[in-house]
């Protein structure tokens, strides 16, 4: 089922790679529930074709500000949330979605003041940009922003970070089964040594060991989704900060393995390895690194990895 | 007795055991109840004392019809399907028996052997292995044919209503403890290759046959070396059909690579909780790598528990959960190199140092065992990755 729902996202993500309309094309609607297996389902197509397509719509900003409260209801598309935000002084710097200006409201969520939110308008684009990572930085004077006041705000942002860690989670996933399908077709197309590089030992065992990295992730990832959508996560947290911290590391082996069969061609423009890299290099930067998490894995050494749902 | 009348004398209503969870909690309280009854874990160096523990406690398991649970009743089980003895085995880790031994060979070669042989036969003899009375053990390797498994030379001839099986298995887990052995054999030429094989359920207490011990770099006597020299063996203990042996081997395999590491998944979350109780400081962002490892493992290795329950043998697609599984077992020892400092190594420091050394030892064999890393990368390529062969 989740082969045949990533594939169907990823058809229509290509066609319309940016923005809301691929959203409500997908029927984005359910994916917001995550109560049960459709919802789970539709939200992990949404975001692993993300990643495999490099596309950059507001999914995960639309799905944080539902989280915060922000936003009425599943067809709600007018405000996202940032990915993080930080107060400089009478500033307010941010990380977007590069859809954030297509909708009414940006909310700022900053540790130290709460929940800031102002229209698009009040915000513009400033200093270097993250490349294919569907994000943007930008700034905002605090002065334009309403502050609002939401009952219960911790456990919401404790929510909307676990949601933004799966969803996270997946998207990388995507990019690595990309970074592996543009490594296996080049082994098998470039001949070096009369041979396609694929048939030499050296590069079946470095893909090979990649797809281990990628086969793990995959299953890890879906046993979290299962039992989310059954009701049996022992600690939802926790298996996002897992799947989140597995994540980051699988891309980082899956980047370098890839481009150690690409070889120079890899490390160029002309070929796509870079974007793939770029955009698990970003979703790792945010809502916890793979080092932050597996050190919060580590002193909570006793973990629930003993889950009964996992069969 | 079937998994529903288990059930009743359970205290559950009929048929609520077939679900995995039900079962699973049913289970985990029988093991409290029982636990002033059950057999201790054996310690120490005395190998076959460990073992004999171990068939006790399958003994008390078989009893009380737990054993025979996840096996079909048309031989002789009680119903349900491997993912109900995955569940057994992750709560028996759980309440700290051990999953090793004779669990292991029932979970490699139980599975694939219903599938290729008699079933009124396998049934008969699934019962002794079930129960502890028996321990069976997998003739594959020899000494010149190893990762090259198709090269074998053990002879297999026609003899009236049997065969004369000669040749000389190597590196046979378990051998010089067990009653019986799956040997692969070869029945058609050396140049057939695969195609010339067949497999053979041996009695080693057949004429013909010695069991050399092989004391492994751990200090254990797990590995032997069996000669058969024209050792007798009626056509109904051919597992099979002459010449499909290596369909027979590769389901083997399959299991040995995929449905195994989640049997060993338990028994190294049951060592990774001991050692994160012990570890401080640096060593916190080791054990956080750990618990991913282990979790990439559980996730993977259940999946191919699934694909069992389903009767699916999982053919090249078991690569990953042996190549997970070796990570994690090499990363959870290396992590107990850390924590434990010189103890590891020195002897001191911790009562059960000589426990840990001899896992530390044998987690270096994991890539080894059952399809070298480097042959089961291959597979992956070839097979997963469909790039070409040279």
């Amino acid at each position: 089922m989740t082969e045949e729902f990533t594939a169907a996202a990823e058809a229509v993500l290509r066609r319309s790679p940016s923005g809301i309309e691929p959203l409500r094309e997908l029927e984005w609607a359910p994916v917001l529930d995550l109560t049960d297996a459709y919802s789970a389902e539709s939200f992990v197509a949404l975001f692993r074709a993300q990643g495999r397509s490099l596309a950059t719509t507001p999914a995960l900003g639309l799905l944080i500000a539902q989280r915060l409260r922000m936003a009425d209801g599943p067809q709600d598309f007018s405000t996202i949330a940032s990915y993080r935000a930080e107060r400089v002084g009478d500033l307010v710097k941010a990380t977007v979605a590069t859809g954030a200006f297509e909708v009414e409201r940006i909310v700022a969520d900053i540790s130290s003041d709460g929940l800031l939110v102002g229209s698009p308008s009040a915000f513009s684009t400033t200093g270097p940009q993250p490349l294919d990572a569907g994000c943007a930085n930008v700034v905002a004077d605090a002065s334009a922003l309403e502050h609002v006041a939401v009952d219960g705000l911790a456990e919401h942002r404790a929510e909307a970070e676990r949601i933004a860690r799966l969803a996270s989670a997946w998207e990388i996933l995507g990019a690595c089964e990309q970074l592996m399908s543009l490594a296996v077709s080049y082994a098998l197309d470039r001949r070096q040594f009369g041979t396609p590089i694929g048939a030499l030992p050296p590069v079946q065992q470095l893909l090979a060991a990649a797809e281990v990295e990628v086969v793990g992730l995959r299953h890890a990832c879906q046993v979290v989704m299962s039992e989310e959508a059954r009701s049996l996560a022992p600690d939802p947290m926790h298996d996002a900060m897992l799947v989140k911290a597995l994540a980051g590391r699988v891309s980082v082996r899956v980047a370098q393995a890839t481009l150690q069969v690409l070889g120079a061609i890899g490390f160029t423009w002309e070929n796509d390895h870079h974007r793939y890299q770029r955009r698990a290099l970003t979703l790792d930067a945010l809502f916890g690194s793979y080092r932050q998490l597996t050190g919060m894995l580590g002193a909570t050494s006793r973990s629930p990895l003993r889950r009964v749902g996992v069969l | 007795m079937t998994i529903d009348s288990l059930s009743a004398e359970s205290g559950l209503d009929q048929g609520e055991l077939s679900d995995p969870l039900v079962f699973r909690l049913a289970f985990r309280q029988w093991l409290v109840d029982q636990e002033s009854r059950l057999p201790k874990p054996a310690v120490g160096d005395d190998f076959s004392e460990r073992l004999r523990s171990v068939r006790e406690l399958q003994t008390r398991l078989y009893e009380a019809g737990w054993a025979r649970c996840g096996w079909p009743e048309g031989v002789g089980g009680l119903g349900g399907s491997p993912i109900h003895r995955a569940v057994l085995y992750d709560e028996l880790a759980l309440a700290g028996h051990p999953t090793r031994s004779a669990f292991e060979h029932i979970e490699i070669l139980a599975p694939a052997m219903m599938a290729h042989w008699d079933h009124h036969r396998f049934a008969e003899m699934l019962q002794r292995l079930l129960c502890g009375e028996e321990l069976w053990c997998q003739g594959f390797s020899e000494p010149d044919a190893g990762s090259d498994l198709a090269t074998l030379r053990t002879k297999a001839t026609r003899d009236g209503d049997g065969y004369r099986i000669s040749g000389t298995k190597c590196w046979t887990s378990w051998a010089a403890f067990a009653d019986r052995c799956v040997v692969l054999a070869r029945t058609g030429t050396v140049e057939d290759r695969h195609r010339g094989l067949t497999a053979f359920f041996v009695d080693l207490r057949s004429e013909g046959v010695t069991v050399r011990p092989i004391r492994q770099a751990n200090g254990t006597d797990e590995l032997a070396e069996v000669t058969f020299d024209g050792v007798w063996v009626a056509q109904t203990d051919r597992v099979g059909e002459e010449g499909k042996g290596w369909t027979f081997a590769l389901d083997v395999l399959s299991c040995e690579r995929s449905a195994f590491a989640w049997l060993r998944q338990t028994r190294l979350m049951a060592a990774a909780d001991r050692l994160a109780a012990m570890a401080t400081g640096e060593a916190a962002s080791v054990m956080g790598d750990l618990v991913l490892d282990l979790f990439a493992l559980r996730a993977t290795s259940a999946q191919a528990v699934r694909e069992l329950a389903n009767g699916r043998f999982m053919g090249p697609a078991a690569a990953p959960s042996k190549s997970l599984l070796t990570a994690a077992e090499q990363n959870l020892y290396d992590a107990a190199q850390l924590v434990l400092g010189p103890g590891l190594a020195l002897g001191t420091g911790i009562d059960d140092v000589g426990a840990w050394q001899e896992d530390y030892l044998f987690s270096r064999v994991v890539s080894i065992y059952g399809g070298t890393r480097q042959i089961q990368y291959m597979t992956i390529a070839r097979f997963l990755l469909g790039l070409p062969h040279d």
